[in-house]
C-alpha cells in the first residue's frame, strides 16, 4: 500500500487543526475573507504565476483563544503555459500579545490541483509585533522535490500616518543537506514597497527581488526582479 | 501587465489623494453621555499567506472583519457607527456608537453587553478634573514643605518620562517650552489648543527651573507626554470620556511613560481600569487625584496600586491616600501666565513629579538594570516625607535626613 505523502499526512494534521478551531468557541470568533489581485504572484522572490497577474481568494477564521485557521486560493503557473489553482491551507495559535509581542506556531500545505506531484507542506514558528514580525519555516520536502528547505524572513512596516506604510521583507531560503549545484545554493529575496489600506481597500505596490540558485522553484531563467502591484478587498 | 501596473500606480496615488481627506472623528466628548463603547477580539497578529510582501495588510483584513461585525452589531441596535480604536496592549478592538435619544446609553450597553460577538460593552463615561483656577499669586507651597530646592540637588527627574493624560498644555509656555517630548490629541475639538487644567497641572510637575521667569516644577528635568483627553467645557470645568482618557493610556503605556498622571475622577470603567492594571503590569506608576466625597478616594483614585493623592489643606488624609500640596498652588496657565490654583488635581502633580525625582535618584543609585521601587514613605498624619521617600530611592541622604527619619512612622508600597 502506498505510504500518504506529506501533504497528506501533515494535512491530516492540518485539518484536525482547523476542525478544532472552528469547533472552539463560537462566540467573540471573526471568521474573515478577502479577494486580490497581484500583477505577479511572487513567492519567496520566485514567480509563481509566469510574471503575470494572478487572483487570490483567502479565507480566515479567529478563535478566541487565539487559535487561527484559514485558506487560499491562487493561480499558479509551476509548469508554463499551463496554470494551476493552488490551495493552500493554514492553521497555528498566537500567545496573546505582552509587551505588543507575541509568538505564534503553526503549519501550511499548498496543494497544486492537476499537479499533486508538487504538494508541500511547512511548519513555522514566530515573533510578531506591532510593526515586524520575523518567522522560521521548515518543509521536509520543498515542493515535492525531496529537498528538506528552512526559509528565515522578517518583515517590518512604518506607519505614515492611520492609513498609509512603507514595507518591507527580507529573506532566505536554505536548503538542508545533500543538496548540490545551483539547487544547493541559499537564496535570498528582499522587497520593499508602500502600502495604502481604507474602507476594506488594501493597494500595495512593491519592488521584490531574488538571488539565483536555490532549491525549486528556482529563478534560472526568469525575471530576478520585478515591481508588483496589487489590490484587494476584505470583507 | 505593464497597463496594469501604470493602472495600480495610478490608482494607488488616486487613492492616496483621497484618503487624505477622510479623517475619523476622534471627538467624542461631545454629546458622550449618548455614546457606547463596544469591545470586540482582537486577534494577535499571526501568519496570513498574503503577508509576506505586503506587510500590515493583515492588519487591513481583520479590521475589515471587526468593522463588518460592529456594523452589524449597530445597526442590529438601532444605533450609529462613530468611530473606533484598535487597542492591542489589551488585546480590544474599541467601537463607538452612538445611541439615538430617547434610549439610554446605560440600557443598550447592558443588551450589547448580551450578544456573545462583544467582549463587553459600556456606556462612555464623563470624567472631570478635580480643582478649580482661581488667578492670584503667592508662593509655591512645594518649596518651603518639601524642600525643593535640596531634594533638586540630588535629582530634577532628568529624562523621566511623565504622562499627563489631561486637557491641552500650551507648549510654548515660557515655563514649559522644551519640557514636553510628545504631544497628542484624542479629543479632535480644535487643533492644539492650550487649556488651563493641563496646562497647570503640566507646570507643577515639570515647569523649567532657573529660567528667571515663573515656578520650578517638582521635577524640572522631566520629559512630558502632554496627552489631550480632555476639554476644557468652562473655565472651572474639565470634562474626559471613556474614550480619550482610553486612548490616552494607551499611548502613554506604549510610548514608554514611567508616570501616568490622572487629574480626575469618575465613574468607574472597566476599559480604563483594565489600561490602569496594564500600565502598572509593566511598572508605570500610576497617580490619580482624590475625592474625599467618595469611596477610597472615587475612581481610578481607588483602584489597587493607583497613588490616591488628596490636598493636604482640605481636612485629614482617609486612610490609603497621601496628602501633597493642592490649595493656592502658583501654576502655569494659557497665554504665557502664571496664576494661584487649588484642588486635589494639583497635588497630584505634585506627587506625579516627585515620583518622577525618585526614579531618577533610583537609576542613579541602582544603574538603568535595577528594579523600580517608588515607595513612598508617608508621615503619621498622611502627608509624603518627600526627603525621606527621596533619601530612600537615591540611597543617601538626599535632604533634612534626620527630620525625615524622626516622622517618617509608616511606609506605603505603590
Amino acid at each position: 500500500m502506498r505510504r500518504p505523502g506529506p501533504f497528506l499526512r501533515w494535512g491530516r494534521g492540518l485539518a484536525c487543526a482547523v476542525g478544532g478551531a472552528v469547533l472552539a468557541t463560537a462566540a467573540q470568533a471573526q471568521f474573515g475573507a478577502s479577494v486580490a489581485i497581484d500583477s505577479d504572484y511572487r513567492y519567496r522572490g520566485v514567480s509563481l504565476s509566469d510574471s503575470k497577474p494572478s487572483p487570490r481568494l483567502t479565507l480566515n477564521y479567529d478563535a478566541p483563544d487565539r487559535w487561527y485557521a484559514g485558506a487560499s486560493v491562487t493561480r499558479a503557473a509551476l509548469t508554463p503555459p499551463e496554470s494551476y489553482a493552488q490551495m493552500l491551507g493554514y492553521a497555528g495559535w498566537a500567545t496573546q500579545a505582552v509587551d505588543g509581542r507575541s509568538f505564534e506556531l503553526g503549519i501550511d500545505a499548498s496543494h497544486f490541483a492537476g499537479i499533486a506531484g508538487y504538494d508541500f507542506a511547512e511548519a513555522f514558528a514566530g515573533l510578531l509585533a506591532e510593526r515586524w514580525s520575523a518567522r522560521l519555516y521548515y518543509a521536509p520536502d520543498y515542493y515535492g522535490r525531496h529537498v528538506q528547505a528552512g526559509y528565515a524572513e522578517f518583515n517590518a512596516h512604518v506607519p505614515l500616518d492611520q492609513h498609509a506604510r512603507l514595507f518591507g521583507h527580507v529573506g532566505a531560503l536554505v536548503p538542508l543537506g545533500g543538496v548540490h549545484g545551483d539547487a544547493g545554493k541559499t537564496r535570498s529575496d528582499i522587497s520593499a514597497g508602500a502600502g495604502l489600506a481604507l474602507r476594506g481597500w488594501d493597494l500595495h505596490l512593491a519592488a521584490v527581488a531574488a538571488s539565483r540558485g536555490g532549491p525549486y522553484p528556482a529563478v534560472y531563467s526568469g525575471r530576478r526582479a520585478a515591481i508588483v502591484a496589487g489590490a484587494s478587498f476584505s470583507f | 501587465m505593464k497597463a496594469l501596473i501604470a493602472a495600480a500606480v495610478l490608482c494607488f496615488f488616486g487613492f492616496a489623494m483621497a484618503h487624505a481627506a477622510d479623517s475619523t472623528n476622534t471627538s467624542a466628548s461631545a454629546g458622550a453621555e449618548q455614546q457606547v463603547l463596544v469591545l470586540l477580539n482582537l486577534p494577535s497578529p499571526h501568519f496570513r499567506p498574503d503577508g509576506n510582501y505586503t506587510a500590515g495588510y493583515a492588519d487591513a483584513a481583520g479590521s475589515a472583519t471587526r468593522r463588518r461585525l460592529a456594523t452589524a452589531l449597530a445597526r442590529g441596535n438601532g444605533l450609529s457607527l462613530a468611530t473606533d480604536w484598535p487597542m492591542p496592549l489589551l488585546g480590544l478592538d474599541c467601537y463607538v456608537m452612538d445611541v439615538p435619544a430617547p434610549r439610554h446609553a446605560d440600557d443598550v450597553a447592558a443588551l450589547l453587553a448580551r450578544d456573545p460577538r462583544v467582549v463587553w460593552a459600556q456606556p462612555m463615561n464623563v470624567f472631570r478634573s478635580l480643582g478649580h483656577d482661581d488667578p492670584l499669586f503667592s508662593l509655591q507651597p512645594a518649596a518651603r514643605e518639601w524642600h525643593l530646592s535640596e531634594m533638586h540637588a540630588t535629582a530634577t527627574g532628568q529624562g523621566v518620562r511623565v504622562a499627563i493624560i489631561d486637557s491641552g498644555v500650551q507648549l510654548d509656555h515660557p515655563d514649559l517650552a522644551g519640557q514636553v517630548a510628545l504631544n497628542a490629541n484624542f479629543v479632535g475639538d480644535r487643533d492644539d489648543p492650550a487649556e488651563s487644567h493641563g496646562t497647570a497641572v503640566a507646570g507643577i510637575v515639570a515647569a523649567r527651573a532657573d529660567n528667571h521667569v515663573g515656578i520650578a516644577g517638582v521635577a524640572p528635568g522631566a520629559r512630558l507626554f502632554a496627552l489631550r483627553a480632555c476639554r476644557q467645557a468652562s473655565p472651572a470645568d474639565t470634562l474626559c470620556t471613556t474614550l480619550g482618557l482610553a486612548l490616552a493610556m494607551h499611548m502613554a503605556i506604549d510610548r514608554g511613560a514611567q508616570v501616568i498622571n490622572l487629574s480626575l475622577g469618575g465613574p468607574s470603567d472597566r476599559l480604563i481600569q483594565q489600561l490602569i492594571e496594564a500600565a502598572l503590569a509593566r511598572g508605570i506608576s500610576v497617580v490619580a487625584a482624590a475625592d474625599r466625597t467618595m469611596a477610597r478616594g472615587g475612581f481610578p483614585a481607588a483602584l489597587h496600586g493607583v497613588v490616591a493623592v488628596v490636598d493636604e489643606a482640605s481636612g485629614a488624609t482617609p486612610a490609603g491616600m497621601v496628602a501633597a500640596p493642592g490649595t493656592d498652588v502658583p501654576a502655569t496657565l494659557p497665554g504665557s501666565r502664571w496664576a494661584l490654583v487649588s484642588g486635589a488635581s494639583y497635588a497630584a502633580a505634585h506627587v506625579s513629579g516627585l515620583l518622577a525625582l525618585m526614579l531618577e535618584a533610583q537609576g542613579k543609585a541602582k544603574g538603568a538594570s535595577g528594579s523600580v521601587d517608588t515607595t513612598l514613605v508617608v508621615k503619621a498624619d498622611g502627608q509624603i516625607d518627600t526627603c525621606a521617600s527621596l533619601s530612600r530611592a537615591a540611597a543617601i541622604c538626599a535632604c533634612d535626613c534626620a527630620a525625615s527619619a524622626q516622622m517618617a512612622v509608616s511606609i506605603t508600597r505603590h
